[in-house]
């Protein structure tokens, strides 16, 4: 009888102690903090050498604030840091206030033709007493080619043919030139010619808007015939659609 | 009596509500035992000067007792400094391994000042922020004066009045460049040759952690020696030896 009472004790005390750890909630399940920033992840799409401002604050919201005034990114890698640093790294995400004034975006840039698989960038949102692990998930769009080729029987013509389903900007000038030569807009499936200058012609096509732009395809057409200079001859149409990416072009064209 | 003892019962109800009241602070709010445990800081800086100050060290986070979790979060941005026309007196900035070893404040001095003045800035863990406040005060510095030599062309008389040595940097007005440096010891005399007629010129005072201006000023209507051949040697301060850091405090006086 003794045994059993002892065992029956000592069952029963081991039982309570795994009810009570049972009762524990593990490290990671914690009840959401009533005072933390509520978060929802993003995405975004970016050309190849893309970049975009992305407003990631946009659907997040802060328990202590209805209007989410005082959400903010903490725990951002430095800007400093890779502003300083020798090479441009493949993808770069930072805060775009340190960059361009306050605006409470994300600002993505990439150095990179295509991505095998999405970046997720890891930051936090916060507000001034808590802080909130979010991710931002980045994305290559694909885009279509387009040509610029000779033109038989007309020296100093190329013809530019844009196969994607949005207009591109067609930027192009001597291989090694400061600045491009001329640009042009050249409609979603569409068909133009430009005036060339140099017997080898380097060109970028550009494509997306003010908040997300990048470079739809790119090439070089050599040994063009070229006849003499006539002047009056740039064409130059305005790319002011193209914001962000031409600010940041001169990384580009070099 | 009744009213007496009316009246005491009154006074002591109201007193009893007099120690409840203090007893009983509006703004006092359990600390989050999470959240990181600040201790405030103090900073002297040299006018116009920059200081290195690593405030996280005795500050502790309950989560992770080697601090390692610890960060800076909603420090200003660093873009409002080149958007607002005047300066704070003092900035404060994350060096992020670039001015600094990583996770230290940079403070930095904007101008001259008397009374010790307190930026605010929060302490964060992974998911806490706690609000800390860095307290700088000025230091004292001593004039230096730098004085043409009757009958000396082209030469200037440097005293150094302060207790520490300086490093007096000097440049002519026309060309912007750094003409020369020399080290002059606390309380002690050098003399310069300059080939101007006019220069500015700063005396950096300090060390690696700390440093700022201990006094600048110009000269005028110098007599440019026309005898003048090689550049005399003595305790001028070669290009390499002068610290980066002269040049940035040269173009902070501007």
């Amino acid at each position: 009888m003794r045994t059993h009472l002892l065992t029956r004790a000592a069952v029963a005390v081991a039982a309570g102690a795994a009810l009570l750890a049972a009762g524990v909630p593990a490290a990671q399940a914690l009840e959401p903090d009533p005072a933390a920033p509520v978060v929802v992840d993003d995405t975004i799409s970016i050309y190849p050498y893309g970049s975009a401002f992305v407003d990631v604050l946009a659907n997040d919201t802060d328990p202590g604030d209805p209007d989410g005034s005082q959400l903010g990114f903490c725990r951002m890698p430095s800007v400093e840091d890779l502003l300083f640093s020798a090479a441009m790294p493949e993808m770069l995400v930072a805060d775009g206030s340190d960059i361009f004034g306050p605006s409470n975006q994300l600002v993505v840039a990439s150095n990179v033709a295509r991505l095998d698989e999405p970046y997720v960038f890891s930051y936090h949102v916060c507000n001034y007493s808590r802080l909130t692990k979010a991710t931002l998930t980045v994305t290559m769009r694909k885009t279509a080619p387009v040509t610029v080729r000779k033109v038989p029987g007309r020296p100093g013509i190329l013809k530019v043919v844009n196969h994607n389903d949005e207009r591109v900007a067609i930027m192009w000038g001597a291989p090694r030139s400061e600045e491009p030569d001329g640009q042009r807009r050249v409609g979603a499936h569409a068909t133009r010619t430009i005036r060339v200058h140099d017997k080898n012609v380097r060109w970028v096509a550009l494509a997306g808007t003010t908040r997300n732009s990048g470079i739809a395809d790119q090439g070089i057409v050599r040994g063009v015939k070229v006849p003499d200079r006539k002047p009056g001859d740039k064409h130059h149409d305005d790319l002011f659609d193209f914001g962000l990416f031409t600010l940041l072009f001169g990384r580009v064209w070099h | 009596m009744r009213t007496s003892a009316l009246v005491r019962v009154a006074t002591a109800v109201a007193a009893g509500s007099a120690v409840l009241a203090l007893a009983a602070p509006a703004q006092a709010v359990e600390p989050d035992p999470a959240a990181p445990v600040v201790v405030n800081d103090a900073v002297s800086v040299y006018p116009f000067g920059v200081a290195v100050v690593d405030v996280l060290a005795n500050d502790t986070d309950p989560g992770a007792p080697d601090g390692s979790a610890l960060a800076f979060c909603r420090l200003p941005s660093m873009s409002s400094l080149f958007t607002d026309i005047d300066l704070p007196k003092v900035t404060i900035a994350d060096s992020a391994g670039v001015y600094g070893p990583a996770g230290k404040l940079v403070v930095s001095a904007n101008r001259r000042f008397r009374a010790p003045t307190d930026v605010e800035y929060y302490v964060c863990n992974e998911t806490h922020m706690t609000e800390a406040t860095l307290t700088v005060s000025m230091r004292e510095t001593a004039p230096v004066t730098v004085r043409k030599i009757p009958g000396r062309p082209g030469r200037l008389k440097v005293v150094n009045h302060n207790d520490e040595r300086v490093i007096v940097a000097w440049l002519g007005v026309r060309e912007g460049t750094l003409d020369g440096a020399v080290r002059v010891p606390a309380h002690g005399t050098r003399t310069i040759r300059v080939d101007h007629k006019r220069i500015e010129w700063a005396a950096v005072i300090g060390n690696d952690r700390r440093s700022g201006i201990a006094d600048h000023g110009a000269v005028r209507g110098i007599d440019v020696d026309p005898h003048r051949s090689k550049p005399s040697k003595g305790d001028a301060v070669k290009h390499v030896d002068i610290p980066g850091i002269v040049g940035l405090l040269f173009s902070r006086l501007r």
